[in-house]
C-alpha cells in the first residue's frame, strides 16, 4: 500500500469519522440545553460548545489528509493514534446515546440535588431542635412560641399560628401566632367555631390530615376574617394529633406571594405537629394532676381542722372560714342542724368540678363532725355526772376526814349539775358555817349566810333560785354577788349539812336536775356519816398514840423543870389547842410554872388566887373543869390571864401526886369556842397522871443524881483508871485517869463497850486482880495492870463491873528488853563458843590424822574466839559497872590526835574494803580524858562504822577544836540509822539492826564519854551514813 | 547402792564455822561447798544443786530465813533438804525453820563430829521419801517442848 493510500485510510477516514461523531453529539445535546437554558449552568454551556469545536478541527485536518495524501505531520501512525485518542471523549456518549440529554444539564442538576440534600438536613435539624425545645416546655405557651418561630423560619412563611381545640371539639382557640416575625396578639383572642363556620382549622381538625390552599383569597375553604387578618396568599393547616385525637391545629400562610407546599414539607410539618401535640398533651395531664393534688390537699387540710373541733358551732365556723378562704367565695351558708347538712356557696366565677367536689367533701365532714361533737358533749356530761357519783361512792369506803368528804361532795355536786362552784354549809358551834367547797369563792365565806339557806338546811328542803338578782329570799349582798343562780341541796345529816351549787349564769332547774340533786344528797349523807365515824375513831386512836408517846417521853425525862415544859408542850399538841399551862399550888395561890402556845410569853410566874377562877374550880373539885366558851363568864375571865387575853374555851384537869396530894392544874385554852369531847377530857387527864408520876420520878432522880455527882467527883480524881460498865457492858464511867492512860476521852467511851473503845475485852471469866492486859494507845502498846470488880443486884445477877487499872508499860518494856538482851547475849556467846567447842571436838577426832598446819589453824581459831569471848564478857562487865557507877576513869591531859591516829592505823591494818581517814583541824590541843577509855570509845565507833557500811566506803575520824572542847567525830558512808531509832541507839540492850553484837557498844561508849565529863550524839540520814560525835573538855593546862 | 559422794553446801558468814563443817564432813568422805553470805549461797545452790544445805540463820544482809524461802520457791532448788544452823536457842526460832520447810536444825554450839552422821541419816530418810514425815516429827517434838516450856 502506498503512502498516499495509507494516509487516506489511516488519517483521512478516521478524522472524517471523528468530525461526524462530534457533530452528531453537538446536534443532539444543543436543543435540550437550549430548552432548559434558564436552568442551565454556564459550565453546561462550556461543555456542550467544546463538541462543535473539536468537530471543526477534525474536519479541517481530515480534508487536509485527503488533499495532501501525506501523513499528517509526517508520521502516519502517530496521527492515527492521535485521532483515536481524540475519539475517546465522544465514545461514551455515542454508546449511551439515550442519556445524551443529561450532558446538557449535568452541572445544574447536580447543583439542584445538592441544594435539596442540604435543605433536607436543615429541616431535620430544625425538627429535632423543635422537639428538644418542646420537650423542655413547662407551660403550653412554651410549646407554642418556639413551635411558631421554628416553623416560620423553616418554611419561610410570614404567618404561623397555633390553635388548640377544646375537649368536646366545638371550638378552637388561638394560642400563639407569629406574623412577620412578631407575636400576633389578636390571635390569642381568636376563637373558631369548628362546626359553625368554614375554616382551614376546622377542615384539618375533621380530616385529621394536612390541608393546603394555593390561592387563599379565592378559596371557600378558609375563614375570610382570619385570612384577612393574616393577609394570607397560600396557606397550610396541619392537625396536631396525639393518641388519635386532634388537640389543635398548626396554621401557616405566606403573606407575600402564593406558593406550593411540597409533600416533604408537609411531612416535616406533620412530624413537628405531632411533637407539639405530644407536648401539649403532656402539659395538660401534668396540670390536671397538679390541680387534683391541690384539691386533695386543700380538702385534707380543711378536714383536719374540722376534726380538731369538738363543738358543733366551732365545726360550722371553721368550715365556713376554711371554705371561704380556699375557694374565694363571696358567701357561704351552712346549715348543720338538720338530718342532712346543707352547704350553699356563691361565687361570681362558677365553681369547677374539683371545687364542687371539695365543697361536697367538706359538707360530708361537717355532718360527721357535728354528730361526733354532739355525741361527745352528751357523753362527757354523763361522764361528769357519773364521776360525781363515783367520787362520793368511793368516799364511802375511804377513811377520809369530814373536811375531805365535804369538799368531795361539793365537787361531785358541781360536776353532776354542771355548776361553776359549790359550798357545803353545816351547823357548827351554835351557828351555820361554811365547812367545805369546790372552787369556792371567798365571797361565800365573807357574806352572811341567808336565812333562807339556813332554813333549807334545818328543814331539809331543797331550795332552787334560778335568778338570785330578783329573788327576795336573798339579801342585797347575795343579789349583787358574782353568781346568778344556785341550788341548795339539804343532806339531812347529823350537822344539817347543805350542799349549795352556784351557777354564774341564770339557770333553770329541770326535774332531772332536782332528781340528780336528791341523789347527791343521799350519797353525801352516807359519805359524811362515814367520815365522821372514821374521824372519831382516828381522833381516839391518835390521842391514845400521842398519850403513849408522851408517857414514854415523860418517863425518860429526869429534870423536873424539863418535865413541866414537856407536859405543856405535849398538851398543846395532844388536843391541838392554842395554849396550855401548868399551874402549881402554892399556899392558896396558883402559880404558872410552865406555859406554851398563844400568850405563853411572860406568863410564867403569874399568880392567881384560887377564888372563882376556872383552874380554881379544878382544885376545889379535884376533877376536870370543862367550858366550851368561858369568855361569857366575866368573873372567870378576870381571874385567868389566858381567858383575859382572849381565849374562849377552857379545859383543866388536876395534877395529883402519888401520895394523894395535889401538884397543881394542867389547863388548855382555845381561842374559838370549842365543844370538848369526852375522849379529849380523858386524854388530858391521862396526860396529867403521866406528868405527875414523871414529876415524882424526876424529883427522886434529882436527889440520886446529886449523890452520884459526888461519887463521880471522887472517882475522877483517883490516879488509877476507873471504868464502870452497866449490865449490858456499856461504859457509864470513864474517869480522867482512864482518859489519860488510854488517850480516849470519856465523851467517846461512854455508851460503848470497852471492846468497842479499846479493841480489847477488859472483863475476864475469872475476874481477878492485877492481870496484865495490853492495849493500843495510838501506835504504842500500853500495858495495863487491871483489877476487876463485879457488882451484883439483889437477885444476884450482874448489874455492872468496875475496872481499875494502872499503866505499867515502862516496867513491862524494861522487862521485855532484859529478856531480849539475855537472848542476844546468849547468841553472841554461842558464836565464839561454837568455834572453840567445834575445833576442840575436831582435834579430838581419832579417825582423822590432821597435819600440823591444820592443827595449828584450829588452835589459832580456838585462841582467837576465846579472846572474842573475853571482849564480850568485858563489855558486859563494863556495862554493869556503868550502871552501878563504879567504872574507874583516870582523867589526864591527853593528846586526842595521837589516839585517833593509833585507832585509824590499827583499823587500816585490818581493812577489808574500807578506807580510813584521819582529819585533824590544826592543833586541837589536849583533852581532859582517860587515854585507854578514849581509845575504847573510838575503837567502838570505828568498828560500828565498819559494821554498818557493808558496802565498804570511807570512814572518816575528824578532830576539831571548839571554844572549850575538842569534838571528835566518826563518819561513815553506810546504811545510816532510821530516823525513828536515833533516840534509842544509845540505850542499853538496844540493837537497831539484826546481826551480831550485844547492843552494848554505844551504851558503853556514851557511858565512858560521860564518865570523862563529855557528851556524845549522832547525826545521821537513813541510807546515807551516820556521824557519831563526842566532845571532851579541853585539858586545863592548855 | 554405790553413789557419788554426798555434796554439802554450807552457808555461814562465820569463816571458822565453815571450816569446822568442811573439815569434819570431808573427813567422812563428803564434798563441801561454801558460801559466806545469802546471795552467794543461793547462787551456789542453783549452780551446783548440792544434796543438802547447811544454812546459818543469823547472817547480815539476806538472812537464813529468806535464803531458805528463796531456795524453796525456786523449782531448781526446792527439793534440796535444808538443815538450819542457829545460835538462837529459842524454840520459837527452831520451829520457824521447820515451818519454813527445813528438815532439821542444829543448835550452836554443836559437835561437828556428829554433823556427818546426822546429814547421812537425814538424807537416807529423805531418799526414802520421808521428808514430810521428818518435818512432822520435828514439829511435834518442838510442840511438845514448847508446851512443856509454857507449863513451866
Amino acid at each position: 500500500m502506498t503512502e498516499a493510500t495509507q494516509t487516506v485510510v489511516l488519517n483521512g477516514v478516521p478524522l472524517v469519522l471523528l468530525t461526524a461523531a462530534y457533530t452528531a453529539v453537538t446536534a443532539a445535546v444543543l436543543p435540550t440545553l437550549w430548552r432548559d437554558r434558564r436552568a442551565a449552568h454556564p459550565l453546561d454551556w462550556a461543555v456542550v460548545l467544546v463538541f462543535p469545536a473539536i468537530a471543526f478541527a477534525a474536519g479541517v485536518l481530515g480534508v487536509l489528509a485527503f488533499l495532501d495524501r501525506r501523513p499528517l505531520g509526517g508520521h502516519i501512525w502517530l496521527s492515527f493514534a492521535a485521532t483515536l485518542a481524540a475519539s475517546l471523549p465522544v465514545l461514551p456518549i455515542l454508546v449511551r446515546w439515550r442519556e445524551r440529554a443529561f450532558l446538557a444539564r449535568g452541572v445544574s442538576r447536580s447543583l439542584v440535588a445538592e441544594e435539596r440534600a442540604s435543605s433536607r438536613d436543615r429541616e431535620l435539624a430544625a425538627v429535632s431542635e423543635i422537639s428538644v425545645a418542646l420537650s423542655r416546655a413547662r407551660l403550653p405557651i412554651d410549646v407554642a412560641r418556639p413551635l411558631a418561630a421554628h416553623v416560620a423560619r423553616l418554611l419561610r412563611v410570614g404567618f404561623v399560628g397555633v390553635a388548640l381545640v377544646d375537649e368536646d371539639g366545638k371550638e378552637a382557640r388561638g394560642m400563639y401566632a407569629e406574623l412577620s416575625g412578631r407575636p400576633a396578639a389578636w390571635w390569642e383572642e381568636t376563637t373558631v367555631d369548628l362546626r359553625g363556620e368554614p375554616s382551614g382549622i376546622a377542615r384539618a381538625y375533621f380530616d385529621e390530615a394536612p390541608i393546603t390552599v394555593y390561592d387563599v383569597p379565592d378559596s371557600a375553604l378558609v375563614s375570610p376574617r382570619l385570612a384577612a387578618l393574616v393577609g394570607a396568599r397560600s396557606a397550610a393547616w396541619v392537625p396536631m394529633i396525639t393518641e388519635e385525637r386532634v388537640v389543635g391545629v398548626l396554621a401557616l400562610a405566606t403573606t407575600d406571594e402564593p406558593r406550593e407546599f411540597a409533600t416533604d414539607e408537609l411531612s416535616i410539618l406533620q412530624a413537628v405537629a405531632a411533637e407539639a401535640a405530644l407536648a401539649f398533651e403532656r402539659l395538660r395531664s401534668a396540670v390536671a394532676l397538679a390541680d387534683a393534688l391541690e384539691r386533695e390537699q386543700r380538702a385534707a387540710e380543711i378536714v383536719r381542722r374540722l376534726r380538731a373541733e369538738l363543738d358543733p358551732e366551732a365545726v360550722v365556723r371553721v368550715s365556713r372560714e376554711q371554705l371561704t378562704a380556699a375557694l374565694e367565695l363571696d358567701s357561704i351558708m351552712i346549715d348543720a342542724s338538720g338530718e342532712q347538712t346543707r352547704v350553699d356557696v356563691e361565687r361570681e366565677a362558677p365553681l369547677t368540678d374539683g371545687e364542687r367536689a371539695l365543697v361536697e367533701i367538706v359538707r360530708y365532714e361537717i355532718g360527721a363532725a357535728v354528730r361526733i361533737a354532739g355525741l361527745l358533749a352528751e357523753s362527757s356530761r354523763q361522764a361528769r355526772v357519773q364521776r360525781g357519783f363515783y367520787r362520793i361512792a368511793s368516799l364511802l369506803g375511804e377513811p377520809v376526814s369530814p373536811a375531805e368528804a365535804h369538799d368531795a361532795a361539793a365537787q361531785a355536786a358541781t360536776d353532776a349539775l354542771g355548776g361553776d362552784f359549790a359550798a357545803v354549809l353545816a351547823r357548827g358551834a351554835g351557828s351555820t358555817v361554811v365547812v367545805g367547797g369546790h372552787e369556792l369563792r371567798t365571797e361565800i365565806r365573807e357574806l352572811p349566810i341567808p336565812e333562807a339557806l339556813i332554813d333549807a338546811a334545818e328543814d331539809g328542803h331543797m331550795l332552787a333560785a334560778p335568778n338570785i338578782e330578783t329573788d327576795d329570799r336573798f339579801g342585797d349582798e347575795w343579789r349583787r354577788a358574782s353568781f346568778s343562780s344556785l341550788l341548795a341541796i339539804p343532806v339531812r345529816g347529823e350537822q344539817a349539812e347543805l350542799v349549795v351549787v352556784f351557777f354564774d349564769g341564770a339557770h333553770t332547774f329541770s326535774s332531772d336536775d332536782l332528781e340528780l340533786a336528791q341523789q347527791v344528797a343521799l350519797a353525801s349523807r352516807g359519805a359524811f356519816e362515814r367520815s365522821r365515824l372514821f374521824d372519831a375513831e382516828r381522833t381516839a386512836r391518835s390521842l391514845a398514840q400521842q398519850l403513849a408517846r408522851t408517857g414514854s417521853l415523860l418517863a425518860t425525862e429526869l429534870d423536873p423543870a424539863a418535865v413541866v415544859d414537856a407536859v405543856v408542850a405535849e398538851a398543846l399538841e395532844l388536843l391541838r389547842v392554842d395554849a396550855a399551862t401548868l399551874m402549881s399550888l402554892d399556899d392558896s395561890d396558883l402559880v404558872i410554872t410552865a406555859a406554851a402556845g398563844d400568850g405563853a410569853e411572860g406568863a410564867i410566874g403569874i399568880r392567881s388566887p384560887l377564888g372563882a377562877s376556872a383552874p380554881g374550880s379544878v382544885v376545889r373539885s379535884r376533877s376536870p373543869a370543862v367550858y366550851a366558851d368561858a369568855s361569857q363568864n366575866e368573873s372567870m375571865r378576870e381571874r385567868d390571864a389566858f381567858l383575859a387575853a382572849g381565849h374562849a374555851a377552857y379545859l383543866g384537869v388536876p395534877l395529883s401526886a402519888p401520895d394523894g396530894g395535889l401538884y397543881g392544874v394542867l389547863s388548855v385554852y382555845s381561842r374559838a369556842p370549842r365543844v370538848w369531847r369526852e375522849e379529849e377530857v380523858q386524854a388530858l387527864a391521862a396526860l396529867a397522871a403521866n406528868a405527875a408520876s414523871a414529876l415524882t420520878n424526876a424529883e427522886l432522880y434529882q436527889r440520886v443524881a446529886i449523890e452520884r455527882e459526888q461519887s463521880v467527883a471522887i472517882l475522877a480524881n483517883i490516879a488509877d483508871g476507873i471504868v464502870a460498865v452497866d449490865r449490858d457492858g456499856h461504859v457509864v464511867l470513864w474517869n480522867r485517869s482512864a482518859e489519860e492512860i488510854t488517850a480516849v476521852p470519856a465523851s467517846e467511851a461512854v455508851g460503848r463497850t470497852p471492846f468497842q473503845v479499846l479493841q480489847r475485852e477488859l472483863e475476864s471469866e475469872s475476874g481477878g486482880t492485877n492481870r496484865l492486859v495490853a492495849i493500843k494507845r495510838g501506835q504504842d502498846d500500853v500495858w495495863l495492870s487491871l483489877s476487876e470488880t463485879v457488882m451484883r443486884d439483889p437477885t444476884g445477877s450482874v448489874a455492872g463491873r468496875i475496872f481499875a487499872f494502872r499503866d505499867i508499860s515502862s516496867e513491862h518494856e524494861l522487862e521485855q528488853m532484859k529478856t531480849d538482851f539475855v537472848s542476844t547475849v546468849s547468841v553472841e556467846l554461842r558464836t565464839p563458843l561454837t568455834s572453840i567447842y567445834g575445833f576442840a571436838q575436831t582435834l579430838l577426832r581419832e579417825d582423822v590424822a590432821f597435819s600440823d598446819v591444820e592443827r595449828r589453824t584450829f588452835l589459832e581459831f580456838i585462841a582467837r574466839e576465846s579472846e572474842g569471848l573475853t571482849t564480850i564478857v568485858d563489855a558486859l562487865l563494863n556495862a554493869a559497872r556503868l550502871d552501878k557507877g563504879d567504872l574507874a576513869v583516870t582523867l589526864a591531859p591527853t593528846d586526842v590526835v595521837d589516839v585517833v591516829h593509833t585507832v585509824v592505823g590499827t583499823a587500816s591494818g585490818h581493812a577489808n574494803g574500807h578506807r580510813f581517814v584521819a582529819e585533824v583541824d590544826g592543833t586541837p590541843g589536849r583533852a581532859n580524858a582517860d587515854p585507854e577509855k578514849l581509845r575504847q570509845v573510838l575503837d567502838q565507833l570505828v568498828s560500828n562504822a565498819v559494821k554498818f557500811s557493808p558496802g565498804g566506803g570511807t570512814v572518816t575520824v575528824s578532830v576539831e577544836r571548839r571554844a572549850d572542847a575538842i569534838e571528835i567525830a566518826v563518819a561513815d558512808e553506810g546504811v545510816g540509822i532510821p530516823a525513828g531509832d536515833v533516840d534509842r541507839i544509845f540505850s542499853k540492850f538496844t540493837k537497831v539492826t539484826a546481826g551480831p553484837g550485844t547492843g552494848l557498844g554505844l551504851f558503853i561508849a556514851r557511858g565512858l564519854v560521860r564518865e570523862m565529863g563529855g557528851r556524845m550524839w549522832v547525826e545521821s540520814t537513813d541510807g546515807v551514813g551516820a556521824r557519831f560525835v563526842f566532845a571532851l573538855a579541853l585539858a586545863e593546862d592548855v | 547402792m554405790p553413789r557419788e559422794s554426798t555434796r554439802v553446801l554450807v552457808i555461814d558468814d562465820e569463816a571458822p564455822i565453815r571450816l569446822l563443817c568442811r573439815v569434819n564432813l570431808e573427813a567422812e568422805g563428803m564434798q563441801v561447798l561454801e558460801a559466806a553470805d545469802g546471795p552467794s549461797g543461793l547462787e551456789k545452790a542453783r549452780a551446783e544443786t548440792p544434796d543438802v544445805v547447811l544454812l546459818d540463820v543469823m547472817m547480815p544482809g539476806l538472812d537464813g530465813w529468806r535464803v531458805a524461802e528463796e531456795l524453796l520457791d525456786d523449782p531448781r532448788t526446792e527439793s534440796i533438804p535444808i538443815v538450819f544452823l542457829t545460835a538462837r536457842a529459842e524454840l520459837r526460832d527452831r520451829a520457824r525453820g521447820i515451818d519454813l520447810g527445813g528438815i532439821d536444825y542444829v543448835t550452836k554450839p554443836f559437835n561437828p563430829v556428829e554433823l556427818a552422821p546426822l546429814v547421812r541419816s537425814l538424807l537416807e530418810r529423805v531418799e526414802r521419801g520421808e521428808r514430810e514425815v521428818l518435818r512432822h516429827e520435828k514439829l511435834t517434838e518442838l510442840r511438845a517442848l514448847l508446851e512443856r516450856d509454857v507449863m513451866r
